[in-house]
């Protein structure tokens, strides 16, 4: 096993684990410490599709390094010991084109990723074979749109083109740095449509978009249906140099743009000023099958289209209550069958009296996910020390438990130590005329770290062993426990 | 001076065996204190910033050497001469009183090589910064008064004749008489500030003249057990008026005290707080009632139990 | 002009941003802590924590009610740990900030007993230069104008950072604006006025402040003791001369 991260920790160093024998342990496990995001150079994607370039601020220390230079160093051995000892099938290993040399410049990377001309190109336009655009070899594509399937562009990722180009070049100036050509690494602070776009700050995937299927803010006319957000527009395309409407060469009609966030597939608008159905209109969200939304974003669901209720695979009822037929999800990705083929680890007790609390879990702001940088940051550690359960009053008072006693929760996956708060917040729910209650803890602890053990073991070790029928997302959210005082 | 024998002296007694073990002990435990800290070696705390340094060797400390400017008060201002014979001892024990509140309060501040900064920076609005000028001076006053003593043992007998010429001492038993009310008055207004804090059994905003009233009555018991002992050591005969004056004294002053505070406690209305307060309300009538009140009947009792004690008769 | 910071406590959501902020930007160091029956950590302001989050649980028509509380030194506008030190260590200055001058203090730690508020903190643990701690205000970030750090981190706006004037107006203008406060400002009177006031939706007696704090400044305690000196000085030295004079005069005056 290979891990690769900050610090050590429960999967890396799972070998010598609690009950856990190294002599035993079959693995031989490496551990690549890495730099973090501010110790090395290069670009973080959020979740609005920004492309953000970020730089080093300090050295990592000691012997981590970046991961791509990981990755480099790691490819160029087995490229070596390809070449010297040959293998089953070496081509695709020594072949691949991998120019990074010994020192990978996350630049070349970017630039690779968005793409670049094999060969001199000229596109032409499908219907009237006029040349549209020229490409020199060697230049950066600037557009998913024009990726070759011919070979003579290459591209590692075709949402990412136009993320990097080539810098402006002056007449008789020197080669600009290529690396202003970073969009990624642009800053612009301006927001014309002033709905927070930021259109060069930065750079979106695909081409800048940022905000996809835009053309559904508009109505058939192009009209944005709130003039107060107005986010794409259909307007008179006006020549800034005669400050007049710019007409078709051919046609001589009048021409038209999208203003705003670059335009989602630029169609005309639906209907033309008449009222009549422009037939080069096409409805708004064209990578979906009928150009329309989807309550259901995904085009084959094992399970739905319409929600059911199912309780979780450890409940405490006997029956679901809205189902003669299913108590749990049939779909659901079941991982127990029977003690014979399946693992201890994945047994299940539903409506069980030695199990008979619902838990679930959540985070603390103090610590996240499953803690392994925030374990290793004392500020935070000091603010959250160790695993705890919270449980009702009502509860507490039924076992005799008082907030800070340390106490055991278990399920039938596993047994872990912690501490309990007492709290208002839960409070016994009555179900089917049965009083059931509810306790809750984070899942951001784990043996390894703090070094004492203080911290605790980590909750999922209680989870229950069952993947949703989409997404196999483990039900970690409810499942069924015991706690006693420690 | 009438009474006095010359006496061979153990230097060694057991009592100067114990006294130096526990001085021994004592620089020890302050050796650490210097090198690691005040959480080493007190159980010092936030919600307890002054401990039993604070309290007992400053406070209590100061108050048990106020024979001083007592003596002083009585045997030059007011001229009582029998008096005069107990001037020494208390100024000497006054001298080494303050002395040793300054060695504590070294050990008890959290930087004492920077103990001496009051005398160059200053907030004269604090009632601390008060009582360090005023110990500050009135060490220096006790030294001199002491000076004479000192200076007939260098054998410079002219200094020590001018030292006690009246135009010299008389102006120095009255600065000590002032400064010793300045002192003893600003450790007694040191909590003024925590009338929030403190039970008001005890807080007044003319708790720092309790406090003054209290080191009165205390310094004069000091000078009394100092004579009782010190006579005991070096078998002299007890000097009963000077000691039955003294008692009456402490008696009075012990009366003066507890009716003054009485009076502050019923004017204020806040005697009903013996009752409302908790565990303050006992422990107040223990320490007033009790302990003055007790005092008092002792010191009257003193004057019949003494002669039984020491087989003398009171002249 | 002085700086004030307007704690909305309806505003806090208890992410304790600003705790951390401080300990970052002051450098400071933690403890080893453990949960005791809440999310508060670490157990108390101490040497090594200027600023920490009291959670406070309850119930209101039923429901619970959780409150979070940021407490940290109130700056008050007459600071009774400024007039008591001896030195002059502490001083209110005209940012606002009840500044501490290491250099000057003599670790007498009078400050501490003096604070009604029962705020600064003494390195127990150091021999060599101990400080007394507790939040500076930020006073270097303010000379710079830059919000300190704990304002800078909150998240929801539940502190304000402005003109000490200003910063009333606002919490005056939002208790008028909506009764779910209760109607007063902890701060604005408490130990005579300090610069960091308090709103919240619930009484401050319920959200662990100190209610019993006066409403006066306290220097003035002190003050009107000290002021009396220099009369009584010259009425010991009248009557102490005088009797001194008539009791020791004639033959036997003096020895």
């Amino acid at each position: 096993m290979v891990n690769v991260n900050l610090f050590d920790n429960e999967t890396a160093s799972f070998w010598r684990g609690p009950g856990v024998k190294p002599a035993d342990v079959k693995t031989e496990v490496f551990f690549l410490p890495c730099a973090t995001s501010v110790e090395k150079e290069g670009s973080i994607s959020n979740s609005g599709r920004w492309a953000q370039w970020r730089y080093k601020a300090v050295e990592p220390p000691g012997q981590a390094r970046p991961d791509a230079e990981i990755m480099n160093e790691l490819a160029l051995k087995v490229r070596e010991l390809y070449a010297k000892e040959g293998g089953a099938f070496p081509d695709p290993v020594l072949k691949t084109t991998w120019n990074y040399g010994a020192k990978l410049d996350t630049h070349v990377v970017a630039r690779e990723i968005n793409g670049s001309w094999l060969a001199d190109k000229e596109i032409l336009d499908p219907k009237t074979k006029a040349v549209t655009s020229t490409w020199k070899k060697g230049q950066l594509v600037a557009s998913f749109a024009t990726l070759q399937a011919d070979g003579t562009t290459s591209c590692g990722a075709w949402i990412y083109s136009g993320s990097y180009g080539d810098p402006a070049r002056k007449e008789g100036e020197p080669a600009p740095d290529p690396k202003k050509g970073n969009k990624m690494a642009r800053r612009g602070k301006e927001d014309p449509t002033g709905l927070g776009l930021y259109p060069n700050w930065s750079w979106s995937w695909p081409v800048n978009r940022r905000i996809v299927y835009n053309r559904a803010s508009v109505d058939e006319y192009g009209k944005p249906w709130d003039a107060k957000r107005a986010l794409v527009k259909w307007v008179e395309d006006i020549d800034p140099a005669t400050k007049l409407q710019k007409t078709d060469p051919v046609s001589k009609k009048p021409l038209f743009k999208w203003s705003g966030d670059v335009i989602d597939g630029g169609y005309p608008p639906l209907k033309t000023p008449d009222g009549k159905v422009n037939p080069d209109g096409r409805l708004p969200f064209i990578m979906k099958k009928n150009g329309v939304a989807n309550i259901f974003g995904n085009d084959s669901l094992s399970d739905g289209p319409f929600p059911e209720h199912y309780e979780p695979l450890e409940c405490p009822i006997q029956e679901n209550p809205l189902s003669k037929t299913h108590r749990i999800n049939p779909t659901a990705k079941l991982f127990y069958t029977d003690a014979a083929k399946s693992s201890p680890e994945d047994v299940f007790e539903s409506c069980s009296t030695r199990y008979p609390f619902v838990a679930t879990t959540y985070r603390v702001t103090e610590h996240w996910q499953t803690g392994l940088m925030t374990r290793n940051t004392p500020w935070l550690m000091e603010a959250v020390p160790q695993n705890f359960l919270e449980l009702s009053r009502e509860l507490a008072a039924e076992k005799g438990i008082k907030s800070g006693d340390a106490l055991k929760v278990s399920s039938p996956r596993g047994e872990i130590l912690c501490k309990a708060i007492v709290t208002g917040r839960f409070k016994p729910f009555k179900v089917m005329g049965a009083t059931v209650h509810q306790v809750g803890m984070p899942w951001c602890f784990g043996w390894h770290t703090p070094a004492d053990g203080s911290g605790g073991d980590s909750t999922n070790l209680l989870t229950s062993t069952i993947g949703d029928a989409n997404t196999m997302i483990p039900e970690t959210k409810a499942f069924m426990v015991n706690v006693e005082k420690a | 001076m009438a009474g006095e024998q010359k006496q061979e002296m153990k230097l060694m007694s057991g009592g100067a065996v114990v006294a130096l073990l526990l001085a021994i002990l004592g620089l020890g435990v302050g050796a650490y204190r210097l090198v690691y800290g005040l959480g080493a070696v007190t159980n010092l705390s936030d919600q307890y910033p002054w401990g039993l340094w604070i309290s007992f060797d400053v406070m209590a400390g100061v108050a048990l050497a106020a024979g001083g400017f007592t003596t002083t008060f009585a045997a030059y201002v007011l001229g009582w001469k029998k008096y005069k014979a107990v001037v020494r001892p208390a100024v000497l024990t006054a001298f080494l009183g303050y002395t040793l509140v300054g060695v504590g309060l070294f050990f008890d501040v959290g930087k004492p090589w920077q103990l001496w900064h009051p005398i160059i920076n200053w907030n004269p609005q604090s009632m601390l910064f008060e009582v360090a000028w005023c110990v500050m001076l009135y060490l220096t006053v006790l030294f001199l008064e002491f000076s004479p003593n000192l200076f007939e043992g260098m054998g410079s007998p002219g200094l020590a004749k001018f030292m006690r010429n009246p135009v010299v001492l008389f102006p120095l038993v009255i600065a000590g008489i002032i400064l010793s009310f300045g002192h003893q008055n600003s450790l007694g207004g040191l909590f003024l500030l925590s009338s929030a804090k403190l039970s008001h059994l005890w807080w007044s905003p003319l708790m720092n003249y309790w406090f003054y009233l209290s080191a009165v009555a205390a310094g004069l018991a000091m000078v009394s057990f100092e004579t009782i002992v010190s006579h005991r050591s070096f078998k002299m005969e007890q000097p009963l008026p000077m000691l039955d004056g003294l008692a009456r004294g402490t008696a009075v002053a012990l009366a003066v005290y507890l009716g003054a505070r009485g009076a502050d406690l019923a004017v204020r209305g806040n005697l009903g707080l013996i009752f409302s307060e908790g565990k303050a309300g006992p422990l107040f009538l223990i320490e007033v009632v009790g302990l003055v009140a007790l005092a008092v009947f002792l010191y009257r009792w003193a004057v019949v139990a003494l002669p039984i004690m020491t087989h003398e008769e009171v002249h | 002009m002085p700086k004030s910071v307007l704690v909305d406590l309806t505003r806090c959501i208890g992410c304790r941003g600003c705790q951390v902020a401080c300990k970052s930007w002051n450098e400071l160091s933690v403890v080893k802590t453990t949960i005791t029956g809440s999310f508060e950590n670490p157990p108390a302001m101490s040497e090594t924590c200027y600023t920490r989050i009291r959670y406070q649980e309850s119930e209101a028509g039923g429901k619970p009610v959780w409150n979070f509380v940021k407490e940290q030194c109130l700056h008050c506008k007459e600071p009774a740990c400024a007039s008591a030190c001896p030195v002059g260590a502490l001083v209110k200055t005209k940012s606002g900030a009840v500044a501490y001058d290491f250099d000057k203090c003599i670790g007498c730690r009078y400050c501490m007993v003096a604070c009604p508020f029962e705020i600064p903190k003494y390195e127990w643990s150091k021999a060599q230069q101990p400080w007394v701690r507790k939040c500076t205000f930020c006073a270097e970030r303010q000379a710079d104008n830059l919000p300190p750090a704990c304002v800078k981190t909150c998240p929801t706006g539940a502190l304000l950072f402005g003109e000490a004037d200003e910063v009333l107006a606002v919490a005056k203008k939002r208790l008028a604006a909506d009764k779910k406060y209760t109607q007063s400002i902890y701060g604005e009177k408490e130990a005579g006025g300090t610069a960091w006031i308090y709103i919240a939706d619930r009484p401050f007696a319920e959200l662990g402040f100190n209610t019993k704090v006066p409403l006066e400044a306290l220097p003035p305690l002190t003050w009107s003791s000290l002021s009396k000196i220099p009369m009584e000085i010259v009425g010991f030295v009248a009557v102490l001369g005088g009797l001194a004079w008539v009791r020791n005069r004639g033959p036997k005056g003096g020895e």
